[in-house]
């Protein structure tokens, strides 16, 4: 019988049914949420990794303690993610939610020859340094900013084991793929796939795979097994099956098998609506993949698909935590947890809990289990 | 097949630089500008439309439809104007005050004006006082609120209550969407009209404004 929060996450990944409602681990998840519920302003949270734990011992008194958790604290996340943010405390209230902005980088197609020819580790460096506020006008600093990242994640990780929970990556990447189509932006990105998606096909061949090796040394470094995949752009909110089938798919897959040759799992942050794409995943190797879905993709349909093959994660909506009751969570959770009783589910929010999501309701979500 | 099926065929299929040469071609042949943007552009444009409901076809198609039906309709604007045609009815679109994410918002006008409605785009961040003010100046039929955040949403409210103030909120239909938008959330602050996604509303606002007109 499973009873620490580790002991329920690999109950999960084992995909074996569950024979009590406690073995299931539960993540409503939370980053910036932690200060709101906590009492810590988001300028805080953002700025310094201390005050998110603090905001977050503070959040876990009020709605319960979670088995899995972000491991990263709010100003590290939106530097790794890849696209030009507002920030509070700088050009949004102390209060306010950070919010990416999503403008072209580069405006002509050449580009992608360009990143052919540089590689995709200075082309990604340069762009990870040009999109900084303000910009980074040395090598050093983004390599002093990637130091100051580790120092803070060892932080938030310690604390993170120190409190029995689990992260949920043990490192952590945008698939290149979706990288592009940040730093093109949508419009245009799309544009280019469907005029000529050759050199966008091109770099990912060239460059995907050298890119997953970096990150299986990061995961290793940290003696984890888990390497969170942020890949929002590849589902059907953005493009279309075919386009998945035929340029992110084969990349992705051996992508998902490269980790799991390294005894990592592929957790994919699916965002949006991915449904038409769920079945490709019964293609990779069983249990190689943990999917955690936001409310877009049909959880039930989903989960009857790789109910055996795959976990996943889901996904109470972000607008019932905001504005429903308790009684309202209390019967989604049921039904999900119902639902999950098969194994591989781990019940959870649809992707983070909104800044204004009332406190009972994110404790109704623990409290369904460990009630 | 005629021109004007040529011209919905690449509509359709989003070749741009095909209706670069086509458009000229219909002018050329007598084509009226009406004629064209019913006929050829629009219809293309329906068809994508069509199949984005049924789930037949899906964003990129859309984006790359929308492109080539606007390359066409600035090739033919000035017969437009000097045809004397009226789009349908004028919408103004943004996402509400402290809402900076923009993509559903954008897709929402490319599919808005595939059914030749003039769509004025306030961008994102926009403040109640702004829509009143462009639904008073422009003299909008519709005022198109979109956001993604959960705590954003009140402005929607918000901006339906500066519409009551200004004395303008009969005059326009407010239709609202986005991620964590339901159905609920669009009676409980007062708008008209809730969509779930982008083709939805365009074709909500198309039977609108056809209703309006008619009345």
């Amino acid at each position: 019988m499973p009873r620490s929060s580790m002991e329920r996450y690999q109950k999960m990944l084992s995909l074996t049914p569950y024979a009590e409602r406690d073995e299931m681990p539960v993540f409503p998840m939370m980053l910036a949420t932690f200060g709101a519920l906590g009492g810590v302003s988001q300028k805080d949270i953002c700025n310094s990794p201390d005050k998110w734990i603090e905001s977050v011992l503070k959040t876990i008194e009020i709605v319960g303690k979670p088995d899995v958790i972000m491991p990263v604290y709010p100003g590290d996340t939106i530097f790794l993610m890849g696209l030009p943010a507002r920030i509070p405390g700088r050009e949004l209230p102390d209060d306010a939610l950070y919010q990416f902005i999503e403008k072209p980088y580069f405006d002509d197609p050449e580009e992608y020859e360009k990143i052919l020819q540089m590689g995709w580790p200075a082309w990604n460096a340069k762009y990870l340094m040009d999109i900084q506020t303000p910009p980074f006008t040395d090598p050093g600093q983004l390599g002093a900013r990637f130091g100051q990242f580790g120092a803070n994640a060892a932080k938030t990780f310690g604390f993170v084991y120190s409190q029995g929970m689990v992260p949920d990556f043990d490192g952590a990447c945008a698939p290149i793929f979706d990288t592009l189509s940040m730093a093109r932006s949508m419009f245009d990105f799309t544009c280019d796939l469907m005029d000529d998606p050759g050199p966008i096909v091109d770099i990912m061949r060239k460059f995907q795979p050298g890119a997953d090796e970096q990150t299986i040394g990061q995961v290793k470094a940290n003696h984890g097994s888990r390497v969170g995949v942020y890949a929002m752009r590849s589902s059907s909110t953005f493009i279309s099956p075919d386009m998945f089938e035929e340029i992110v798919w084969p990349v992705m897959k051996a992508s998902i098998e490269r980790f799991h040759a390294a005894g990592i799992t592929y957790v994919l942050h699916a965002d949006a609506n991915w449904t038409p794409m769920m079945k490709y995943f019964t293609e990779v190797p069983r249990g190689s993949v943990h999917i955690e879905l936001d409310g877009d993709t049909d959880i039930e349909q989903t989960y009857e698909l790789l109910c055996g093959q795959q976990s996943i994660r889901g996904d109470v909506p972000a607008t019932m935590l905001a504005y429903g009751t308790v009684d309202e969570v209390r019967a989604y959770c049921e039904k999900l947890i119902q639902m999950g009783m098969r194994g591989g589910f781990m019940l959870g929010s649809g992707c983070e809990i909104p800044l204004n999501a009332k406190p009972e309701n994110v404790k109704a979500i623990v409290d369904s289990l460990r009630g | 097949m005629s021109t004007m099926d040529e011209i919905a065929a690449a509509v359709e299929k989003g070749k741009a630089k095909l209706i670069k040469d086509l458009v000229p071609k219909a002018i050329e042949e007598g084509c009226s500008a009406q004629e064209i943007l019913n006929d050829g552009l629009l219809r293309g444009m329906n068809v994508v439309g069509d199949r984005f409901t049924r789930n037949e076809a899906f964003v990129p198609e859309v984006l790359v439809a929308a492109r080539a039906m606007n390359k066409g309709t600035e090739l033919i604007k000035p017969l437009l104007l000097a045809e004397g045609n009226q789009p349908l009815g004028k919408a103004c679109l943004g996402t509400v005050q402290g809402d900076l994410h923009d993509i559903g918002k954008n897709i929402v006008k490319l599919m808005v004006e595939s059914k030749n409605i003039e769509v004025i785009d306030l961008g994102v961040d926009v403040p109640p006082e702004k829509f009143v003010e462009t639904v008073i100046n422009e003299k909008c039929d519709l005022v198109l609120c979109s956001a993604l955040l959960t705590t954003t949403m009140p402005m929607m409210g918000k901006t339906v209550d500066a519409l009551k103030e200004a004395g303008v909120r009969d005059q326009v239909t407010v239709m609202v969407g986005g991620a964590p938008i339901t159905q609920a959330f669009c009676d409980e602050v007062g708008a008209d009209v809730y969509t779930e996604d982008a083709a939805a509303c365009a074709n909500r606002a198309e039977e609108i404004l056809k209703a309006k007109r008619s009345a």
